[in-house]
């Protein structure tokens, strides 16, 4: 089965945040896995807590393999812009 | 370039006071986001990919030194040091936070400057040669007639919340400019064989 991990935009200033196993944090790499179809509804509905709790926006599961996002939209959104590489997440981040 | 009068900086004014309520209001949770989205459409804020992004007018493509220096400010002061110009006579910040967008309005605001019409399933932000006033092949000065336009659509309640965005522009110049063939409505200045 695919893993997936929980992705949303901090409510405050839109930041792309990943669902850890202690609460939001903006490293994909060390986001809560969930490989089993009854582990990936409880990480959806912790996420969507959140969105209730209005800690971010826009909470929703992505296919998860390796070390990165398996869609390219999902990829990019975790590094930053392609085209102003030096501004983006990726200018501060390792992955 | 058009400047505002009495009931223009009031106008604006009180957009920015309402919107700064209605940010208030979804931060605090009164309003969730599919109840807030319609709102910030109407006040030029997305939330894209990366982070909220705010899509500023610029008047039928025309900027005093003292708007561009105010432009120059918020991208350092908000930003991240820089925006982008379209191709439809706006600049848009890539990553302002919510929070700070009415302050941002505010600061837009106190130099003639808004992001009304800017996003959303509006009558976008009308257009117009960015020579215009100044152009060798100009007929007539476009901005007046567009003006118009613009005065007519903002609020106008029936088109405030269109199935899909609208966009206008004018030109009174025989080279175009404004590239009114690319726009839903394209006007363009003719003479008649009587001049």
């Amino acid at each position: 089965m695919t893993v997936k991990i929980a992705t949303a935009n901090r409510l405050s200033d839109g930041l792309v945040l990943y669902l850890g196993p202690a609460g939001w944090i903006d490293e994909i790499h060390l986001a809560r896995r969930a490989d089993t179809e009854e582990a990936q509804s409880a990480l959806l509905a912790d996420a969507l807590a959140a969105v209730v709790r209005n800690d971010v926006a826009d909470a929703y599961l992505i296919d998860f393999d390796l070390d990165r996002a398996v869609r390219r939209r999902e990829r990019i959104r975790a590094l930053g812009p392609t085209v102003r590489t030096d501004l983006g997440y990726q200018a501060s981040r390792s992955h | 370039m058009y400047r505002y009068d009495e009931f223009d900086h009031t106008f604006v004014k009180e957009r920015v006071g309402q919107f700064r309520d209605q940010v208030r209001r979804r931060l605090s949770g009164e309003l969730t986001e599919d109840e807030f989205k319609p709102l910030r459409l109407m006040n030029g804020l997305y939330l894209q990919l990366h982070a909220y992004m705010l899509r500023v007018a610029i008047p039928y493509g025309t900027l005093s030194s003292v708007q561009m220096r105010r432009l120059a400010h918020i991208a350092r002061t908000y930003d991240k040091g820089y925006g982008h110009f379209t191709t439809r006579q706006n600049i848009q910040y890539n990553w302002p936070r919510l929070v700070d967008t009415p302050d941002i309005l505010d600061e837009l605001a106190e130099v003639e400057m808004h992001a009304l019409q800017t996003s959303g399933n509006c009558i976008r932000n009308v257009t117009a040669d960015q020579y215009a006033g100044v152009a060798h092949d100009e007929i007539e000065d476009p901005r007046i007639y567009a003006e118009i336009i613009r005065q007519w659509s903002t609020l106008h309640p029936e088109f405030s919340f269109l199935p899909r965005k609208f966009k206008i522009a004018v030109t009174g110049a025989k080279t175009d400019r404004a590239a009114v063939k690319m726009h839903d409505i394209g006007l363009a200045m003719l003479r008649d064989a009587q001049g």
